[in-house]
């Protein structure tokens, strides 16, 4: 099957950019060994990022078709993006530690942002959680994933103005760390991890859509003894 | 009658409804006037008795007090509604939703304002805070910040109201979104109490409208779905 | 001097990539194994059981 050779290509891929990023590239000559935590953290902090959106979209998809598609979809962004969000946060912190001397900064805007996202997502998850009925989990969810995407772009200016206004000492400041001054290795090390961080995201969304949606068959079925009239989207089981 | 009077019409009949209930001692917001009180207090002992430190917290302490006494008060105006079941008769009335949401959203603002009325006095009070000259713009961040956390929480407490979690829920869903209220409150309370030094006051403000329409739009179209069983 | 601090930032890095990178096969392997069982659910015809009666007229439907 595709997602198969997905999957592989994915294990591949990550191993591969791993080890590149591990020994392949030069340590920086400012942060040393600290600096290649980086690769993983902003391949991270990109697909956190996109499942949020993806939740999103799916969300307004749901509100507009009620189709049960959408809220697999959504649940698959939403679920995603948590681990990657808890990842990014996680790299941040091992990051911040050697290069900072503290596991946290308030000024870091894209640190405070994603803890954000963190838990905007858990809540998502949580009154999913709570709401038997498929469609009525559905709706709820939705309300919340959309209510989040247009608190995100707010809470980003925010942070970002907050840090603005308090500005620390640049050299080790957010900013440099962030956007350092790059080497082409650097780059190529940070595009080959987030590309192949993209090939698992997809096989992680693709995955966790496909169980999402025999679940909802399966819920279906249980609630009203029949599949759903919009089982064309699974193949109904054989007879 | 135009479609918008006529909103405002059913608007103003939920809120005052909801008012008449709260003074014939239905106790939805009143309690948490007290526990907004007691909140300020009790800050007073976790990070006294220091003045000068504590006096720079106020205007962070003046809005955690606001906005964790809002998130009950929220919640109350929609759980005892539910309790009494005359939320299911709302859901039922052929109304527009937006305007049951602007009308519950009214209750919100007004709750919120008479929880930032007891806060702001009372930081004066107990920490020392000089608030004299920056009066006028006090008042309007306290305005913007009850809008906007009463449009959001209403959505959210209309959402989570069935749920039996609910009381766990609505914190947790709230205080995520709330967020970059608080912050923009927060920095623009602190700004004015310097005399805005940095000039920053402005941004804060544009801020707080921008996340006052933001969230006052999102609640006119998805309350509805909130109601709907 | 320098050859410890190294060392103690190859100790953040290895902590980095190892709980991610185990974090997220340990839920890529959780998905693999609900997915295989799901699937046989809801694919599998309970051959060795009677079939269920057809539900009762429901009122609402």
């Amino acid at each position: 099957m595709a997602t198969r050779v997905l999957g592989i290509g994915a294990l591949v891929a990550v191993a591969g950019a791993t080890a590149f990023a591990l020994v392949g590239v030069p340590a920086d000559l400012n942060q040393g060994e600290a600096q290649r935590i980086m690769y993983i953290h902003v391949a991270s902090a990109w697909l956190a990022y996109l499942s949020f959106g993806v939740t999103a979209a799916a969300s307004v998809w749901w509100l507009v078709r009620r189709d049960p598609r959408a809220d697999a979809v959504a649940l698959a962004g939403a679920e995603v993006g948590v681990l990657f969000t808890a990842a990014t946060i996680w790299a941040g912190m091992m990051w911040g530690r050697p290069v900072w001397g503290t596991y946290w900064q308030w000024e870091d805007p894209r640190l405070t942002t994603t803890a954000l996202l963190l838990a905007l997502y858990v809540g998502y998850l949580l009154i999913r959680r709570l709401t038997d009925e498929p469609a009525r989990r559905a709706t709820r969810a939705a309300v919340v994933g959309i209510v989040a995407a247009i608190d995100i772009p707010i809470v980003h200016f925010s942070v970002v103005w907050w840090r603005g206004l308090h500005q620390g000492p640049t050299f080790m400041s957010p900013d440099t760390i962030l956007n350092p001054p790059a080497p082409g290795q650097f780059v190529a090390a940070l595009l080959l991890m987030l590309g192949a961080f993209s090939l698992a995201w997809l096989w992680l969304i693709v995955s966790r859509y496909r169980l999402a949606r025999l679940d909802w068959e399966a819920e279906e079925f249980a609630r009203r003894g029949r599949l759903p009239g919009l089982a064309a989207a699974v193949p109904a089981p054989r007879p | 009658m135009t479609a918008v009077a006529r909103h405002l019409a059913i608007a103003r009949a939920i809120a005052a409804k909801d008012l008449r209930a709260e003074l014939r001692g239905r106790q939805a917001v009143t309690s948490t006037l007290f526990l907004a009180a007691l909140t300020l207090l009790i800050f007073g002992f976790a990070l006294g008795p220091d003045r000068a430190s504590l006096a720079a917290a106020g205007p962070g302490l003046l809005w955690l007090a606001v906005i964790l006494s809002g998130v009950l008060a929220v919640g109350r105006l929609h759980q005892l509604e539910m309790e009494d079941g005359a939320f299911e008769l709302l859901a039922l009335y052929p109304v527009p939703r937006a305007a049951i949401y602007l009308g519950k959203a009214l209750g919100g603002l007004a709750a919120m304002l008479a929880l930032g009325a007891l806060v702001l006095p009372l930081t004066v009070v107990l920490y020392a805070l000089d608030v004299a000259s920056a009066l006028p713009g006090l008042v309007l961040v306290i305005g913007l910040g009850a809008l906007g956390f009463a449009a959001v929480g209403t959505l959210y407490a209309g959402l989570t109201v069935r749920l039996r979690a609910r009381e766990v829920l609505l914190p947790l869903l709230l205080l995520p979104v709330v967020a970059p209220l608080l912050l923009a409150a927060v920095s623009a309370t602190a700004s004015l109490l310097a005399g805005d030094p940095f000039g920053e006051l402005g941004a804060w403000l544009q801020l707080l409208i921008g996340y006052d329409l933001a969230m006052l739009l999102a609640g006119g179209l998805t309350y509805g779905l909130a109601l709907e069983e | 001097m320098i050859d410890l601090a190294a060392i103690g930032d190859l100790a953040f890095v290895a902590a980095a990539y190892a709980v991610i990178l185990g974090g997220t096969g340990l839920y890529a392997l959780s998905l693999a194994r609900r997915l295989r069982g799901a699937r046989q659910t809801t694919s599998t015809p309970a051959s060795d059981q009677p079939r269920p009666a057809d539900p009762p007229i429901h009122p609402r439907a």
